[in-house]
């Protein structure tokens, strides 16, 4: 008897790459690389994994973490819209999309400005 | 055909995912204030403001996110309770030296 709380798929599952689903992985990515880099933040902010700020003390790593978290903040927006809005009417993924990379970069370029001054 | 995603009951999980997009859209705007406050003067500046929120949210957005990720890859039970008891575990510790480090500011 199948379990009803569980949907069943064929063994092998092939995935259409397309926009939405670049966009979706690196949302993935990104955010677990940030939540990792919160958790041992917080951790060396408090004195436990003191390591931690002479490792991300580096303007390359500062640069990262910002980029990462512009990526993951304009389409994680993105998804809100997608959500609550008009966000997923057809033909829009990748302007969006476009638009997602657009703000990552203007704001990765002003934040890095600041860093290497 | 093989189970594979493990989907609960069909009304669970809405809270989860609102607080997900709120918690998201409020981390937005104090981290971007966080970033910039702290490249720019060095000085704590606003981010005493958003702090609390920075800790409280980003914490809960952390951790929900791990546990949507393990939604859609683990749909063993056994797994799937030690997964999501480390992350408890981890959200609580983490939560309250977060909260420590703030109050000692």
């Amino acid at each position: 008897m199948p379990r009803r709380d569980l949907v069943t798929y064929p063994k092998k599952v092939s995935y259409r790459k397309h926009t939405g689903m670049v966009a979706w992985l690196l949302h993935r990515i990104t955010g677990v690389i940030i939540g990792l880099y919160l958790i041992f933040h917080i951790l060396a902010k408090s004195g436990v994994a003191g390591w931690f700020t002479s490792l991300t003390a580096n303007p390359v790593a500062r640069i990262l973490v910002l980029v990462l978290f512009a990526y993951h903040a304009f389409n994680g927006f993105r998804i809100v819209l997608i959500d609550f809005s008009s966000g997923a009417e057809e033909g829009m993924f990748s302007k969006q999309f476009m638009v997602v990379i657009f703000l990552t970069v203007i704001v990765s370029v002003l934040g890095a400005i600041p860093i290497f001054s | 055909m093989k189970p594979y995603k493990f989907m609960g009951s069909s009304d669970s999980g809405v809270f989860e995912w609102l607080m997900q997009r709120i918690s998201g859209v409020i981390m937005i705007v104090v981290i971007f204030i966080h970033f910039f406050s702290m490249i720019s003067t060095g000085a704590w500046g606003l981010q005493k403001i958003v702090l609390g929120p920075l800790f409280i949210f980003g914490v809960f957005h952390t951790m929900n996110g791990f546990k949507m990720i393990t939604d859609d890859y683990v749909s063993n039970s056994t797994w799937r309770a030690i997964l999501l008891g480390i992350y408890w575990i981890v959200g609580l510790t983490v939560g309250f030296l977060a909260l420590s480090v703030a109050s000692m500011m």
